[in-house]
């Protein structure tokens, strides 16, 4: 059984219910539409159908020949996705998965990402091709033709006429800076941040009600937005379930649907908060679709499209602005640089290998939510405490490729809880969209030791390398982090609060 | 039970046991989680019957009983009215409604 076969035409997005659906906003009077009901029913086109004409919008993606069977559950046969930031991390290596797919991808980016980098003085150290040559090696080697444009997202006249041209019927929103020390930098950047993210999602939705309110809006938030809370209190989907209740002097309310708190940790974590508010009113106001992706930290350079051609491999940041933490630690102990955790090393974080993100995002893709649904996921693997992850980026680098590692922890220059319990809820794309991790950590550590071995990304690697440690102070300071001490891995335990993940209905 | 307009007097009006009926819609975020409560109360099997319908796709059922607000909750005793009720509720509160109106 796939996992989205009983979703209907209400699910799919190239049902036309623009002109044939009339929608009103919460708690707003019906009496003005009370004349437009008509005897019939509710009837619908379909756009990939047009010689059906009207029909009632209940057949299945079983039943339907537009969505056809794959790995990932059904999928809308030649799916035209638009990918917002399609030459980043994330953005190009979804591109090739989904054109592998059968997907017809299309895709922006100005490139903000490259000059972000250099802007640091640094650059990916794996080896990445511009985008022309990226293009024609995808053609290539996995024949498949995915649409470039550059274009500044918050060029709207320009995207419009790219939606257009494109018709989207689905909108994966990677177009967004992606740092938190880069927020924190000074006034510049947190205001860079805040226009390109907040202000560039703003002018999407605007755009996407205007020109493909059907599609699909993935929307990449971060599992940072929550924050840490030190009461402990679980950390839900984004949405409170039916079954948490507000007990106030003796009364209670039903909080089942409302938006959970939000706690962000810095300016660019703002800006995603910013966009889960503006994303979940679009939907409301505009019966948009979307669903907000909490994600957690990525990590790894593998997926089988990226790794069949080095003309196709996705960039790998190392450098304190841009480079994740387990990315940094595979970097550093491939230089020799004791692993740096800063603070205590107790933080706790999810994360999941570039390879399941992916899968994660086909399997979304494969099933829209209602018009009108906002929904929210949160996309991790795993908790791990920061010391953890040291720990196992040692052991790999020095049973696997023979490195001697040391661990070191600094200052942290963040305002961060450094204990904290940490009890999240990821359930629905495991119980609904039929998500199983596939990369072991282990795993996906030994190949980005084995990538960056290679003489060439050592080299790269080397060049960088003093872009890795952390300068950017929360406080506003530019200046190196002291050492608070070096220590052997395997010497330290792992000590204060236990990491909580709930995946099925049965703790919760 | 997801019912509809062409269906509603046949599992509503003409039931022969009471119904609670919840109004809702895709854009209403207490309106998705909230059927996994009433999953749940009409699992017990307690002499009501409980269904859901959604107004955007039935503006007629909605229109005629004039929901105005989302989540509505209505109950339904041999064809007749008995409650009306606007706003997300706990499922200790929604089993108080029903011991109470029916």
């Amino acid at each position: 059984m796939q996992h989205n076969e009983e979703k209907t035409c209400w699910n799919c997005p190239a049902a036309m219910l623009k002109g044939n659906v009339d929608f009103r906003a919460c708690g707003q009077s019906i009496e003005t539409i009370k004349n437009k009901i008509s005897e019939d029913g509710l009837l619908i086109e379909c756009s990939r159908k047009p010689e059906l004409g009207m029909f009632e919008p209940n057949i299945t993606f079983e039943q339907c020949p537009e969505w056809i069977e794959t790995e990932y559950g059904y999928l809308l046969k030649d799916m035209r996705v638009m990918i917002l930031g399609i030459d980043g991390y994330l953005g190009w290596t979804l591109a090739l998965k989904l054109a592998k797919l059968g997907c017809k991808v299309s895709g922006i980016d100005n490139y903000l990402r490259r000059e972000a980098v250099a802007e640091k003085g640094s650059k990916s150290v794996v080896r990445i091709a511009d985008m022309e040559t990226r293009l024609r090696t995808a053609k290539k080697e996995h024949g498949v033709d995915i649409d470039f444009r550059e274009m500044d997202l918050l060029n709207r006249d320009q995207l419009a006429e790219y939606l257009d041209e494109t018709q989207p019927e689905a909108v994966v929103h990677y177009g967004e800076i992606p740092s938190a020390p880069y927020s924190m930098v000074d006034a510049d950047h947190a205001i860079k941040i805040q226009h390109n993210n907040t202000l560039g999602t703003l002018g999407v939705l605007f755009l996407i009600k205007e020109h493909c309110p059907e599609a699909n809006i993935l929307k990449l938030g971060t599992m940072g937005e929550y924050g840490t809370p030190l009461t402990g209190r679980p950390i839900f989907e984004g949405l409170f379930p039916a079954d948490a209740v507000l007990t106030w002097r003796g009364q209670e309310w039903s909080m089942g649907g409302e938006l959970t708190p939000r706690d962000p940790a810095s300016f660019y974590h703002v800006s995603k908060v910013q966009d889960t508010f503006n994303v979940y009113e679009a939907c409301k106001y505009w019966w948009l679709r979307s669903y907000d992706v909490m994600q957690g930290v990525i990590f790894g350079v593998h997926t089988n499209e990226v790794a069949k051609h080095p003309d196709l491999r996705t960039r790998l940041d190392v450098d304190e602005w841009f480079g994740t933490v387990i990315n940094r630690f595979v970097s550093q102990a491939v230089l020799g640089i004791p692993l740096t955790i800063y603070g205590s090393g107790e933080q706790i974080r999810g994360y999941l290998a570039l390879e399941d993100a992916m899968e994660c995002m086909v399997r979304l893709l494969s099933s829209p939510p209602e018009p009108g649904q906002y929904d929210v996921v949160n996309q991790l693997s795993q908790l791990y405490k920061v010391k953890e992850l040291a720990e196992i980026v040692a052991k790999v680098g020095s049973e696997k490729h023979g490195l001697t590692v040391k661990i070191q922890r600094v200052e942290n220059p963040r305002v961060e809880a450094d204990e904290h319990p940490f009890l999240v809820i990821a359930k629905k794309l495991r119980e609904t969209l039929g998500y199983q991790p596939k990369t072991p950590l282990e795993v996906e550590i030994d190949r980005m030791f084995t990538l960056l071995l290679q003489p060439e990304t050592r080299e790269r690697l080397e060049s960088v390398k003093e872009a890795v440690f952390a300068q950017t102070w929360w406080n506003g300071d530019h200046k190196e982090t002291m050492t608070l001490e070096v220590y052997e891995p395997g010497t330290r335990k792992i000590e204060g609060y236990d990491p909580s993940l709930v995946l099925s209905d049965k703790v919760d | 039970m997801e019912i509809s307009d062409r269906n509603f007097n046949e599992n509503v009006l003409e039931s022969g046991t009471p119904v609670l009926v919840e109004f809702w819609a895709s854009w209403c975020p207490p309106c998705h989680t909230i059927k996994k409560i009433l999953k749940k109360i009409e699992a017990d099997e307690t002499g009501y019957k409980v269904m859901t319908i959604n107004t955007d796709r039935n503006m007629k059922t909605a229109s005629k009983y004039n929901v105005k607000g989302l989540p509505c909750f209505m109950i339904f005793k041999e064809g007749e009215l008995v409650h009306y009720e606007v706003g997300a509720k706990s499922e200790k509160q929604i089993r108080e409604m029903l011991s109470e109106k029916l």
